[in-house]
Order: C-alpha cells, then sequence, then structure tokens
C-alpha cells in the first residue's frame, strides 16, 4: 500500500521519468499469488481425484491384467510377443552393452540364451549371458474394452436410467418443496414446543436406518404399498431431518429484515 | 418480534394467532410425516427391545422385560466397539470440521483460477455411490499394486499397510472418507458466499488483513453452518457402518480396530437375527448419540453466531 501510495506523489503524466514500478510489483505480486493457488489447487485434486485414474486404468483391464499388475506396470499392457519363423515366443529387456534392448528369446538356456532383435528375427543371433528367467518381459499398451461390453450386454440401462431419473426427480421435487416449508417454521414462526419439535426432528437422524428397517417394511405392507414405487417416491413429500436442519441453519444466518413483514 | 415473548396462555394478538396458524402449516408436510414414516416404526423397536423378538421365528415372540438392556452392560462388545468408535472420532471428527472450511476457503479465494470447474471436480467423488468408492480405494489403498503407495515409493517413503495395520487403519479410514467431504464443502461455501461483502469492507477499512477478516468475519458467520458439519458428522460416526463392513466383512480386522458399535448393532440383528437385543443396542446408541448431541448444542450457545438473531 505503501508503495502504491509513493507512486502516486511522482508526475506521472507526460513525465519521462514516471515511476511504473510499484504498479508492475503489485500486478506480479498478483499474478505469483494466482498461480500459486492455483497451482496448490490443481496438485490436490489431483491426488483426490487419483482413485478415478484407477477406476479408469482398471476397466480396461481383463482379469488377467489385474493379477498381473499387482507386480508389473500400472496401465493395461500384456507381454510382448514376435513371430520369429512362424512361432511367437516372448520379448525380454536385456541388458547389453551398459543398455537396455527389448530382445526375442528364441533359445532359453539355463547359463545363457539366445536372442533376436524383434524388428529384424532373421537377422544376427544374440548371446546373452546369466538366467533368463531374472529378466524383465518387455509390454506392449494393450487395453480391453470388454469390460464395457459385459456391463452393457448384462443390465438394461436406459431402464435403469429412466427409473433413477424418475425417481431422483419426484423425490427431489417432494424435498426441496417439503423442506424449505418446513425449515422456515423452525427458524421463523413462533410456535410453542418449537425447541423441543427440533431437537425430535434432529433425533430422527441419529436414528440407525436399520432398526427402523423391519418396521418399516411392515408398515408399508399394511397399506398395499410394497411391490410398487410408492414407498419410494411419497417420503419425500414429508420432508427429511438433514434438508430441514440445514435450511433453517441458512435461514437464521440471514438477518430477518430482508423478510420481516412491511 | 415482540410476538415471541408473549407468556403462554395471554392474550395473542391476532397476528401472533395467524403467524402460528401458518407456522403449523409450514409445518405440518413434517408432523405428518414424522407419525407415519419414523414415529410407529420407533415404537416397534422400541416394543421389540423388550421382547425376544427373532427375525428367524417371528411368531415365537415372548416378552422378556429388561433382560436386553441388562445383557448390555455385560457384552464386551459393547465396551469394545464404543471403545473404537470414540477412538476413531478422535482422529476423524477434527479433520471432518477443519477440512471443509479450508478448501471452501481455497475454492472461494479470489487467487484462484477456473473456481466453477475445481468446485465440480471437487464435489465429483461425493457423486459415486458409497460401496463403488469403497472397492476404488481398496485398490489404491493395497499395499503392493495400490497407486497410493506406487506414489509414495516414488518419492521414497516405505507404503504402510494400510488395511491390514492396526496403526494405519484409522489413517486409511479417514483417507476413505475424504471422498465424502463433497457436501460439507458444498454447503461451507454457500455459507461463505451468503457473507454479505459489506463486513469484509467493513473489516478492511477498520485495518483488518485478510486472517483477521477470515477470523473475525467469515468465521463467526459461518458458524451455523460448522455446527451442522460437526453434529451430521458426530451422528454419522455413531452410525459408521458401510466402509469398515466392507473392507472387513463385518470383522473388526484387523485387530478388533473396525468393531464399530454399528457393525456390532448389524451383526446382532441382521447375521444373528436378534432382533430383541439388537434393537436394545440400537437405543443405546440413540441415548448416546443423543446426549452428545445435546452438549453440542449446548455449547454451540457460546461459539455459534447467528445472524437471524436467536440463539440455540
Amino acid at each position: 500500500m505503501a508503495a502504491v501510495g509513493s507512486a502516486r506523489a511522482y508526475p506521472t503524466v507526460g513525465s519521462s521519468y514516471a515511476n511504473t514500478a510499484p504498479h508492475y510489483r503489485r500486478s506480479l505480486r498478483r499474478m505469483g499469488l494466482t498461480a500459486t493457488v492455483t497451482l496448490f489447487a490443481t496438485m490436490l485434486l489431483t491426488v483426490y481425484l487419483m482413485p478415478f485414474g484407477y477406476m479408469v486404468v482398471t476397466s480396461f483391464k481383463d482379469r488377467d491384467q489385474i493379477v498381473a499388475s499387482a507386480t508389473g506396470p500400472v496401465l493395461p499392457v500384456e507381454p510382448r510377443t514376435v513371430d520369429v519363423g512362424g512361432r511367437q515366443v516372448p520379448v525380454y529387456r536385456v541388458p547389453l552393452d551398459g543398455e537396455v534392448r527389448e530382445l526375442a528369446l528364441v533359445r532359453p538356456g539355463r547359463r545363457e540364451s539366445v536372442f533376436v532383435d524383434p524388428a529384424d528375427p532373421a537377422g544376427a543371433e544374440v548371446t546373452w549371458e546369466g538366467a533368463w528367467r531374472t529378466l524383465k518381459p518387455a509390454y506392449v499398451f494393450a487395453p480391453r474394452t470388454g469390460n464395457f461390453a459385459e456391463v452393457w450386454r448384462g443390465i438394461d440401462f436406459p431402464r435403469l436410467l429412466f427409473n433413477t431419473a424418475f425417481i431422483a426427480f419426484t423425490g427431489m421435487v417432494g424435498t426441496v418443496v417439503s423442506c424449505v416449508m418446513v425449515a422456515y417454521a423452525f427458524a421463523r414462526f413462533p410456535l410453542p414446543f418449537k425447541g423441543a419439535l427440533f431437537l425430535v426432528l434432529i433425533a430422527t437422524i441419529v436414528l440407525p436406518k436399520q432398526v427402523l428397517l423391519v418396521p418399516t417394511y411392515a408398515f408399508f405392507h399394511a397399506i398395499g404399498w410394497t411391490g410398487t414405487w410408492l414407498p419410494l417416491i411419497v417420503p419425500h413429500f414429508f420432508a427429511n431431518a438433514y434438508n430441514v436442519f440445514l435450511l433453517r441453519q441458512y435461514f437464521m444466518q440471514l438477518p430477518p429484515s430482508s423478510t420481516r413483514r412491511r | 418480534m415482540s410476538t415471541r415473548a408473549a407468556p403462554r396462555g395471554a392474550r395473542l394478538t391476532p397476528l401472533a394467532r395467524e403467524q402460528r396458524l401458518w407456522g403449523w402449516v409450514f409445518l405440518s408436510p413434517w408432523l405428518v410425516g414424522f407419525a407415519a414414516f419414523t414415529a410407529l416404526p420407533i415404537l416397534a423397536s422400541l416394543v421389540f427391545s423388550f421382547t425376544d423378538f427373532r427375525l428367524t421365528d417371528p411368531e415365537a415372540v415372548s416378552f422378556v422385560g429388561l433382560d436386553n438392556f441388562r445383557r448390555l452392560t455385560v457384552d464386551p462388545l459393547v465396551r469394545v466397539s464404543l471403545g473404537v468408535t470414540l477412538r476413531f472420532a478422535l482422529i476423524s471428527l477434527p479433520i471432518a470440521v477443519v477440512l471443509p472450511v479450508a478448501l471452501a476457503a481455497l475454492l472461494d479465494s479470489r487467487w484462484l483460477v477456473g473456481k466453477p470447474l475445481f468446485r465440480t471436480l471437487f464435489y465429483m467423488p461425493y457423486v459415486v455411490p458409497v460401496v463403488s468408492a469403497i472397492y476404488i480405494w481398496q485398490g489404491v489403498l493395497n499395499t503392493q499394486s495400490g497407486w497410493l503407495n506406487r506414489l509414495l515409493r516414488l518419492v521414497g517413503l516405505p507404503g504402510p499397510n494400510w488395511l491390514d495395520d492396526v496403526r494405519w487403519i484409522y489413517p486409511a479410514l479417514v483417507i476413505i472418507g475424504l471422498w465424502g467431504l463433497g457436501n460439507a464443502f458444498l454447503i461451507t461455501l454457500a455459507g461463505m458466499q451468503a457473507v454479505p461483502t459489506a463486513y469484509y469492507e467493513a473489516a478492511r477499512v477498520d485495518g483488518a488483513g485478510p486472517l483477521a477478516r477470515f477470523r473475525h468475519v467469515t468465521l463467526p458467520l459461518i458458524s451455523p453452518v460448522i455446527l451442522y458439519n460437526l453434529v451430521l458428522s458426530l451422528i454419522g460416526l455413531m452410525r459408521y457402518f458401510e466402509v469398515p463392513f466392507i473392507l472387513s466383512n463385518g470383522t473388526g480386522r484387523p485387530g478388533s480396530s473396525t468393531m464399530f458399535f454399528n457393525i456390532h448393532f448389524y451383526k446382532t440383528s441382521f447375521v444373528f437375527f436378534d432382533m430383541g437385543y439388537g434393537s436394545a443396542l440400537a437405543w443405546l446408541m440413540f441415548a448416546v448419540t443423543m446426549v452428545l448431541t445435546g452438549l453440542l448444542f449446548w455449547s454451540a450457545r457460546h461459539w455459534v453466531f447467528y445472524a437471524g438473531g436467536e440463539r440455540g
């Protein structure tokens, strides 16, 4: 702030000595802060969403690849093989003369093995001394889409989506309308026993759902609603404690002057 | 609002009577729903707790008086599971309160570029169904192939055995719980945005820096939302179930560190079908949570600020 003040002390218009440094320093500082905060948020987000990456990568693996990835690479891969004289032979990563080359194993041996260059299977053979079983296999990227086909065939996805969307939409309408009404009553209307009723409302959050499971089922069965969508839809129209509590907190956060009767 | 102070039995003004009528009308959806969908089942479960009702043999029910409640005092798993729940609460409750505020402050920062995108992406995991999220995390936390340990190995740290080590299971549960943060941070963010900008300007004029503005303007004004997060986290902890149940299949492994109270309740009621004793356990859980929630609301008088003027 002091820097800005000193900038104004200089004649800035029409002067060749105008000192613009404080202005630039300020916008530099602003850019630096923006970059730092955004970079920090990006790093945080990357770690936070890492499981999504795991999910996507795993969805492109078949069963064998999932087992193999316990010790192998992260991406969906398969061991690389190459056709040498009409037969598929595995490719290994072979350390030769200080560099690692991917070579096709044509004649495995206990002490030394014979390899060829996969790009030129008929070319010169390379002999490598050492136990070939200690070598790491070479991999090629091989995503499998079978899981997606299996999901699509296994379930009637459009139908399920319609069911979900319909119940979600009607439930949403019911929840919003009823919860706003009830929360407003709790936040603003002078009612007797309001405090006690609110405690009862909070108490219903505490109740373990499992306790109510059997009696609730018996109740719906008694009024003939089992086997219909009604138990999934109708209760939403009678408010729920979570959203009433939340909305009540917001209503009480607002100054009453904004809603008071004029 | 002078009408609120009117003593009971005193003559109400027409305005107060009208307000009271509309109050009940507005409240009626919950009153009706509560009676039908909650009060009835609660009564049923209260009755169960005094019987030896078993799901496998629903015809043979007899009243056993207070036997189920007496059993609560001698059942060693009650003590174990309450202890487990309390120990985990000490780790996870502070995180459940602080993290949403920190994340909301970050996503409300004027130095952040692309706020809508960040907000959407940080909320996204909350939309994933709990069960699939747990399976995903189980893969990510795998000691050998899990991405988290691969990441730790990249920076030269030894990856712990997250899910099978008594010392690491609670941090692992907290990490898995991070994906449930979406709702808490979203409502905290909404609370922050509802703070009138005039307050910040006034504070700035008075010479308050960014930290002082956060401490003396933002925090008091979002304290109702913090109370909401705190109460729901506490209640959620008392009924913490899905994550430990899926990870250890209800065995409480490793050790008995994941034998949470709700798992003990679930196994009693739906594995051993002992609904009578299960109902007694549920009522114990209910009582403990009500006492703790009551304490929170009582303490709220000292630290929650309602701009609407009312306390409590």
